[in-house]
């Protein structure tokens, strides 16, 4: 493996000829071995897989990844080994994919400001906790979920209540607002910014809150 | 919320930059951000931070990581997915 150099992978799949045939074919052994080794080793949720199946999933996605490659061959800046570039496209395919069967159905978000509620202040619940540290600590995501519901629009909240709360997947929550993960991504950017200028504008560092709620039963 | 969720959001609002990439960018840099982790070079901060903050780029990164390591090690191209010979490496 690594017998071309960047520029030889470029040239030969860029230009028609046996050469470009053999690249190709090449190059699609690699991510065929690259996309089954990481099924295999590195998806704890596949593991129910035989090794059949995961040859043929393995299959379908180096040829998906064969053919984005080809179609951004122009966009490689030759800043990585050309390889690795090729790599993320198989890799893609796959955990896309595989994110898409996870989905677990319709996203709720129906009695927003109730599952807000529920998640944060359920955070608090620890018994036998010094009462004076309790106070602190209620009041602390009582401001957490005042500014939530007061300087968040509906869908900043949604996503952090998804991606951050609930722990989905950008591709699923994304898919759910109808929208891209480049666009959810600003959307929990924009929606982190103003937290943490709120929390600091209260002389709240992230070391005090995290202090507060060291104890955790 | 359970502790390990909460501890992660809180540190996620305060890890927030005034200014981040976004998802595509981040794509883009990852090949060489896993080539220059594997040679023990510097790395890009502002991955850095995305990776923090998006679970799906999270994701790639980890498996290209893997691969990547795989093929620098030869591991890779030991493999034709057709016997069960090949050994899984460890790490990562
Ligand atoms: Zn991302």
């Amino acid at each position: 493996m690594g017998s071309r150099t960047n520029d030889e992978w470029l040239h030969q799949l860029g230009n028609q000829g046996p050469q470009q045939q053999a690249a190709l074919h090449e190059l699609r052994e690699y991510l065929f071995r690259a996309v089954f080794l990481y099924m295999r080793d590195q998806r704890s949720d596949l593991t129910h897989l035989s090794p059949d199946t995961l040859r043929s999933m393995a299959d379908d996605f180096a040829q998906e990844a064969l053919v984005a490659i080809r179609a951004n061959l122009h966009q490689f800046r030759g800043d990585a080994k050309f390889t690795t570039w090729a790599y993320r496209f198989v890799i893609n395919a796959a955990a896309g994919e595989l994110r898409r069967r996870h989905y677990r159905g319709q996203l709720s978000w129906e009695n927003l400001s109730e599952q807000e509620r529920d998640a944060i202040l359920s955070t608090n619940q620890v018994k036998g906790l010094d009462p004076d540290l309790a106070i602190e600590r209620r009041e602390l995501l009582q401001l957490l979920l005042h500014i939530i519901q007061t300087e968040l629009n509906e869908q900043q909240r949604q996503a952090i209540l998804l991606v951050h709360f609930a722990g989905y997947s950008m591709q699923e929550v994304a898919s759910q607002l109808g929208t891209s993960t480049n666009t959810l991504y600003k959307i929990l950017f924009d929606a982190r910014k103003k937290l943490k200028a709120h929390l600091l504008a209260h002389h709240l560092s992230g070391g005090d809150i995290l202090a507060l709620f060291e104890v955790w039963l | 919320m359970e502790a390990k969720t909460f501890r992660q959001w809180i540190g996620r609002i305060y890890a927030t930059e005034p200014v981040e990439i976004d998802c595509d960018e981040a794509q883009m840099r990852l090949p060489a951000y896993v080539d220059n982790e594997l040679q023990g070079g510097e790395l890009d901060t502002a991955v850095d931070t995305h990776l923090h903050q998006c679970p799906d780029c999270l994701e790639t990164y980890e498996g290209l990581r893997y691969v990547a390591r795989l093929e620098q090690q030869g591991t890779l191209a030991e493999t034709d997915g057709k016997t069960e010979e090949v050994t899984a490496v460890a790490g990562s």
